[in-house]
Order: C-alpha cells, then structure tokens, then sequence
C-alpha cells in the first residue's frame, strides 16, 4: 500500500513538471530544458519567504514567476530561429542562467522546508505522512483539471490543432504567437507549482532540478506531441518504475537501474516492430479517449 | 596560404609562448588547450555530425579518470587510456545508433547524454575504492613548461590526424552531406547514419584525450568531470568560439578558461552567470560564433566541400547487367488497417520508359519508395538488375543504379549548385560528363543551391542524379510545380537522358500529355493492384482502365 502511496506522490511532482512540459512542446515544438530549474525557482520561492504560510508562499511563486516567463518567452524565444535545436540550446542557456542566479544568491549548500501539514494518516491500514499525501493529491487534481482544459476546451481544442499542425491552425484563425506565449507560461508555471509544492520533500539546492530533467524528459519522449493524456500516463509510468527500483534496491543501484531501462526504452523503441506495434496502441487508444 | 601553412605558422607561435609569459601565464595556456581539445571533440559531433551531445563531459571524464586511476593504483597508462577511448567510441556509437533510429534526432540524444552522463558521475561517486567516492584522486603532473609542450604536442597531432582524414577527406564531403540532407546522401550512396556515427565517435575520443591531457594540468580528478557543469561549458566554448571551425574551438575556449583563471574564485559565480547570458545572446543574434564573424566577407556559401571532394574514387562498377532493370513480385504493403499495395508484379525491362498512373491514391508513391528503398514492403521481393534488393537500404539501392528525384526537389541548400554535383560524383561507379547544358549549376561556385528557382533546383537535381551514373531512375511527379514551358524542357530532357545514357526510368505522372510524350509503356495501378500494362494506346482503349478513371464499363 504505501508503494502506491509513494507511487501517487511521486507521480505528481513528474506529472505536473511532464505536463507543463508537453504542454510548451506541443504549442512551440521545443523542449523546454529549462523545465527543471523552474521546479528550482518554485521550491526556492517557498523556502526563503519564511513569513506567509505555506499555502502563500505557494501562490506568491506562481504569481511571481509568471512575468518571468513572459519576460523569457517574449524576449528570448519569439525571435525565428534556424531550427528546434537553436531555440532548444536557449532554454538550455537560460537554465544555466537560473541555475548559477540561484547560487550566487543562496549558495550551494542544500536548504530544507518544513512541511505545513504534520505527522501521518493511515490509509487502508498503512501509516503515510499527512504531506505526502495530500501533495500528491493536490498535484494529480491539477493535472486533472489540465487535462479536462485540454480535452473539453476552446483552448485545449486550439492547442492540439496547433501542435498538430500549426500552419493549418494559423489559416483558420487562431494566433500561434499568443498560443505559444499563454502555453509557455502555462507550462511553465506547472513546473514552478511543482517545485513549491513538493519543496517540504525534497532537499532544495541550485542543481535540484536537473536531477528531474532525466525522468521528466524521458516521460516527454515517450508521449507523442500534443497528446497531453500519454504524457501524464507516462509521467505514472515514469514514477512507478522509480518506486519500486527503489523499494527493491539501493539508492544507488535503483538510479543506475531507473537510467539502463531509460536508455534500453529508447533503444527498443526505435525498432521497427516495436515502433509499429506502439502506434497501433495509441491509435486504438485515442479516439475512445476524445470521444 | 594554405590551411597547413597556417596551421604551422599557429604552431611555431604557441611553441614560442613559454618565453615570452609567466609560469601562471603558461599554466592557464595549458589548461586552455586541454579545454581546446575538449571542444574541438564536441565540434565534431555537433558542429560536423550535426548531433548535439549535452553531456560530452562523460568522454572528457573518461579520459581523465583513465589517466587518475593509473597513478592512484600503479596500473599501466596505455591500457587504461586505451580502455577509455574504447569505452568512449562504444557509448558514442551506442547513443548515436539509438538517436538517429528516431525520425528527430535531437531529443533522444540530448536525453541520452545527459543520463550518460549522470550514469558515470553516480559510478564515480559510489565506487569510493576505486576513485576515492566525491573528494577525487589527485594527479600528480609534471613542470609547468614541460608538461605544456607534451599537450601541444598532442593536441597538434590529434588536430592534424583528424583535420586530414575526419574534415578534409571525401569523408568530410560525405559528412556535409550526411549532416544536413540525410536523405539526398543516401542518393548519392552514402550511408547517413555511418558517416555521422563515425564522426560523433571521433569527436568522443578526442573529448577523452582532451581529459586525459587535463588530468595533470588540474591535478585534481573528481566526479565533477563528468558533471552537468563542465558539459554546459564545453557548449558554450564551442557555441562562442564557432561550429565547424578549427580555430573556433580553441579560441573560444582558450579565451574563457583565461578570464575564468584571471578573475578568481570571487566573481567566478558572476563569471559563469554572464557566460550563460553570452551563450543565449550568442545562440539567437550569431550562431556561427567568433570564428563566423569573418566569414560574411569570403565569397560564396557559407559551407563548402573541402578540396579533397573534387577528386572522387570511383569504385568499379562491376556489378554485372542482367536481367530486368527492376523486378517486383507480390509486393504488399498496409499502413495500419489500410491496404495500400496488394500483390504488384511489374518488370520494367532495360532502356523502357515506364509511366505509372493512376488515380489518387492507388498506390503509386508508395510503389515508388517501396522501390527505392525509403519503405519496407510487407511481403513481396525487389530485384533491381536480377540482384536481390528487398531488404536492402537506399544507398545500397543507389550502388546498385537506382537514381531517385522527389516531388519537391531535395538539394543540399547550403551548398553551391557546382559543390552539389561534386557530391553526386562523389560515391558514383564512374565519371559522367554532363551535358553542355548543366555548365551553369556545374561552374556555379557562388550562389546556394537553397537559392535557386524551382526550376533550376530540380534541374540540380536532375544533373545530381545522372551524375551518379545512374541505370534506373525513378520520378515522382517530375513536372509538379513547374509551368508548361519548363515542363516541356523537362520531358525533352528526359528522354534524351533515355536515348543518351540508356536508363530504364519509372514516372509517376498524372498529366497525360507528358505521359503520351514519354512513355514506351504505361502501368496503370488502381487500389493497389496493377490493371493494365502496355502502350499508350492500347490502355486508352482498355475498359478496366475507363471503369477505373470514369466509372464508365
């Protein structure tokens, strides 16, 4: 049971950060590696503003970072670059950027937050820390009312036709250049609820969110663009397999597990039988799901 | 001057640096030639094979702990370096495989690097008896001038060594060609994906001898070589100092290692930070980096082949002609639930000219890149020549003489219409001298071929084609786009070619003009099955064929 519990915890912190991240591919075609050391900013945010509660503090790094984003994606990403890759190495630049701002403002010694909600609660028998829990809880209802925007939505509707063909969207009306900047900072501003949220749990250092850019990125690969239902199953999937290498294993041994399985993943995906068998999967799958 | 006077000339200057600077002077040097050679390795991976790597420091890492481990324990030097560069060519070649076998390289490698990366940092951190776990394995190095003449000795070796067979070689035309058009490499007989593996492994262990060299130029080897740190500042050396340059790398990384070394440990946050401003403003406003800012005022395209390019090796072309130009039997293929092609037998003997029509969505493209190798057929077998070419890649298919022209023609657009041609000869069984007519795009060194009309672009093409001296051509649509009095060029040309050269050709072609024009023989395919093959006339008068097109019987 506290397997699951872990499961469902963990799943939330990949599963908002894999979100937010499928959600700016989908409308810009670039992955953002920044995604990580924005869960950096959020977990910061809430644990150098000691005074408000928890709750505020949570909510005052949502509503700080979101001219932040703007302020990135207007500057830095509207230009039309070469290709994916050129716009890719910003993001990649500007996570250096955070990265070495946090260190020059809070060094690089690792702080803890205390969690606003204490001690345990048993479910179904097995005592789990009260936080744990309802982080976790928190995190998957956000990422069910995300996906509910994208399925049910005007929006949702825009950003799928976008990331399915932005050409075709932008002949029928909708504005790509302010479907990009709102995903963006959507996207973005998942990350950074993400690393608020979760920061009681995890130790808060310059460098903590690159940890995460691995399973996060692995989640984005394996979803395909704009189906932002793969990506929250594979962000689960992504989490589950990392409970339990870490149930069954060392530290240690359980990451260098977790990294061997990313990369045989992506070797046999690419094998053609594989590859055909996994786009009936989501074939069959899909239309169920939209209808 | 030429590129080895130049070479020598930077070289007799660097000799001289120790007796002209400081003992700290020549140190910072030192170390800003090992970090040279580190991003001279990532050039030829990124820069040259087009792959960006994230985490090259897992090479770099290699090499130094190679050089670490051998002190710390006594055990021979050669055997450890030689494992690290084994163990770095085997991860490139492992990463590259996996990445290039997605259609969009770039995320698979980029995640793939990183886990890499972060995979040897934990095995460094956690084998604390083998490398003394976070706090390193100190290297002991030797004097200060020495030791910088036994790295400028090797980076000048690996950097001769590989400017000559890696950039400057056919194998450098190759990879131009790999690297941006994979798709028209193959055309030209190159194998894509080896070309850019093979490059992306060089540049893997010259990272790792680029480590092995810093090793006793720090003095200390600790997991952080491997680290997200050293990887993003490799990128930035290169992205600074300029991509598919050999200067580039070393200027960008010579000159940030010096002000790293100059400023100290105090503002070395405020350093990095300002670095990574340079990196973002470097990538948007001038991707090509210092060494690029000169090159606005060379003549013509920005890229070129190197010289070695213009005098291809023809291989012999001794595969022997029997046979049918092209056999195909039972050939199926379905995408998903859909049918495309059920069972197509067809031979196009040598020398015909063969129309395929049908209306839309009979199969006819399929067919074609079922031929030319870009899809596997579900069942069925391929003979091109008599030789069996089922399961054959494109540019087997190409060796085998199967030239391909697209719908929308496909050239390397950064190169110069005369440097496209030279490509296509490349890898060809024997020269072709091409008609008078192409001696505009075969003498045009100037213009990018991106920047021609349409017309002339498939004309490129075309000449790209012959130029590889090719005995089975296949046209998708050759007529698409272009207006009725390029079209009509265009089919006189095609059958001269026919005439000349004495090449079978496939077209698909929906107008019949062109058709009735060109044609010996015509095969007409209708929902995945050929209904009727023979001359113009007799398929005008065939009733399967009207009940096909008008629905009448």
């Amino acid at each position: 049971m506290d397997v699951l519990l872990a499961i469902l915890t963990l799943f939330g912190l990949y599963g908002l950060t894999t979100l937010g991240m499928a959600v700016i591919f989908a409308a810009t075609r670039v992955v953002n590696l920044a995604q990580g050391d924005l869960i950096m900013v959020g977990a910061y945010t809430a644990a150098v503003l000691t005074g408000p509660a928890f709750g505020w503090r949570v909510t005052l790094a949502l509503v700080a970072s979101a001219p932040l984003l703007l302020l990135i994606e207007r500057l830095l990403l509207r230009r039309p670059l070469a290709d994916g890759l050129a716009t890719m190495l910003v993001t990649w630049g500007v996570g250096m950027a955070l990265r070495q701002a946090a260190e020059l403002w809070f060094t690089s010694t690792s702080r803890s937050v205390d969690a606003p909600v204490g001690g345990t609660v048993t479910v179904l028998g097995t005592p789990y820390p009260a936080y744990r829990l309802v982080c976790g809880l928190i995190a998957v209802a956000v990422i069910g009312l995300v996906l509910l925007a994208a399925y049910r939505t005007d929006w949702g509707l825009t950003l799928r036709a976008v990331a399915d063909n932005p050409a075709m969207a932008a002949l029928l009306g909708t504005d790509p250049r302010r479907l990009r900047t709102i995903a963006f900072i959507l996207g973005g501003l998942l990350a950074v609820l993400a690393g608020a949220l979760y920061s009681p749990l995890l130790a808060v250092n310059p460098t903590m969110g690159f940890g995460l850019l691995v399973p996060v990125f692995f989640g984005l690969l394996l979803s395909r663009p704009g189906a932002l239902g793969t990506a929250a199953g594979a962000a689960l999937a992504i989490a589950a397999l990392s409970v339990l290498l870490r149930t069954w294993l060392t530290d240690v041994l359980a990451e260098v597990f977790f990294y061997l399985i990313v990369v045989a993943v992506a070797a046999l995906r690419s094998r053609p039988w594989i590859r055909r068998y996994m786009s009936w999967l989501t074939r069959v799958r899909v239309p169920a799901r939209a209808s | 001057m030429g590129p080895a006077v130049r070479f020598a000339l930077l070289l007799v200057l660097l000799a001289a640096a120790p007796f002209g600077l400081s003992a700290f002077a020549v140190a910072t040097l030192t170390l800003g030639l090992c970090n040279g050679l580190f991003a001279y390795g990532l050039d030829l991976s990124w820069g040259r094979a087009g792959l960006l790597s994230v985490g090259h420091a897992s090479f770099f890492g290699l090499g130094a702990y190679a050089v670490a481990l051998s002190q710390e324990h006594g055990w021979p030097l050669a055997v450890l370096l030689a494992a690290a560069l084994a163990a770095a060519v085997g991860i490139a070649v492992l990463v590259v495989r996996i990445g290039l076998a997605s259609r969009v390289p770039d995320a698979p490698l980029i995640l793939l690097t990183i886990g890499v990366g972060l995979l040897l940092q934990h095995a460094a951190n956690s084998l604390t008896d083998l490398t003394g776990g976070t706090n390193g394995l100190s290297v002991s190095g030797r004097g200060v001038v020495s030791a910088y003449y036994l790295t400028l000795v090797v980076v000048a070796a690996v950097v001769a060594v590989t400017s000559v067979t890696v950039v400057r070689s056919r194998f450098g035309a190759r990879l131009i060609a790999a690297s941006r058009n994979p798709e028209r490499a193959a055309q030209a007989g190159i194998d894509p994906v080896r070309v850019r593996t093979a490059a992306f492994a060089v540049g893997a262990a010259v990272s790792a001898v680029a480590g092995a060299l810093y090793a006793p130029a720090a003095g200390l080897v600790s997991p952080q070589v491997f680290g997200l740190a050293l990887s993003t500042s490799v990128l930035v050396w290169l992205a600074l100092g300029g991509r598919e340059s050999t200067v580039g790398p070393f200027l960008g990384a010579i000159l940030i290692t010096a002000g790293a070394q100059m400023l100290g440990s105090t503002w070395q946050g405020w350093y990095v930070l300002a670095l990574a401003a340079l990196f973002v403003l470097v990538v948007q406003v001038a991707p090509a980096g210092l060494a690029g800012l000169a090159r606005p005022w060379a003549r013509g395209p920005a890229v070129k082949l190197p010289p070695a390019a213009a005098a291809p090796r023809h291989r012999a072309d001794d595969t022997a002609r029997e046979g049918a130009a092209l056999a195909l039997t039972g050939i199926r293929k379905s995408f998903g639930p859909v049918d495309v092609l059920c069972g197509v037998d067809l031979t196009v003997e040598d020398g015909r000219t063969v129309c395929l029509i049908g209306p839309n969505g009979a199969g006819k493209s399929t067919l074609l890149a079922v031929v030319a190798g870009q899809l596997a057929p579900d069942a069925g077998e391929v003979r091109i020549f008599g030789a069996e070419a089922t399961a054959l890649p494109v540019q087997d298919r190409v060796r085998l003489g199967v030239g391909r022209m697209f719908q929308i023609p496909s050239v390397l657009t950064a190169l110069s219409p005369a440097d496209n041609i030279r490509l296509a000869r490349l890898d060809a069984p024997r020269h072709v001298e091409l008609p008078a007519e192409y001696d505009d795009l075969a003498g045009d060194e100037t213009r990018e071929a991106g920047a021609l009309p349409l017309a002339d672009r498939r004309r490129l093409e075309l000449a790209m084609v012959l130029a590889g001296a090719p005995r089975l051509m296949l046209l998708d649509e050759p007529a698409a786009g272009l207006g009725p009095d390029d079209a009509r060029a265009l089919v006189h040309e095609l059958k001269q070619v026919s005439r000349r050269t004495g090449c079978a050709l496939v077209v698909v072609e929906h107008d019949m003009a062109i058709v009735r024009e060109l044609a010996d023989d015509v095969v007409v395919l209708h929902e995945g099955q050929v209904i009727a093959h023979g001359s113009m006339d007799e398929i005008a008068a065939d009733p399967a064929v009207r009940q096909a097109y008008l629905g009448v019987s």
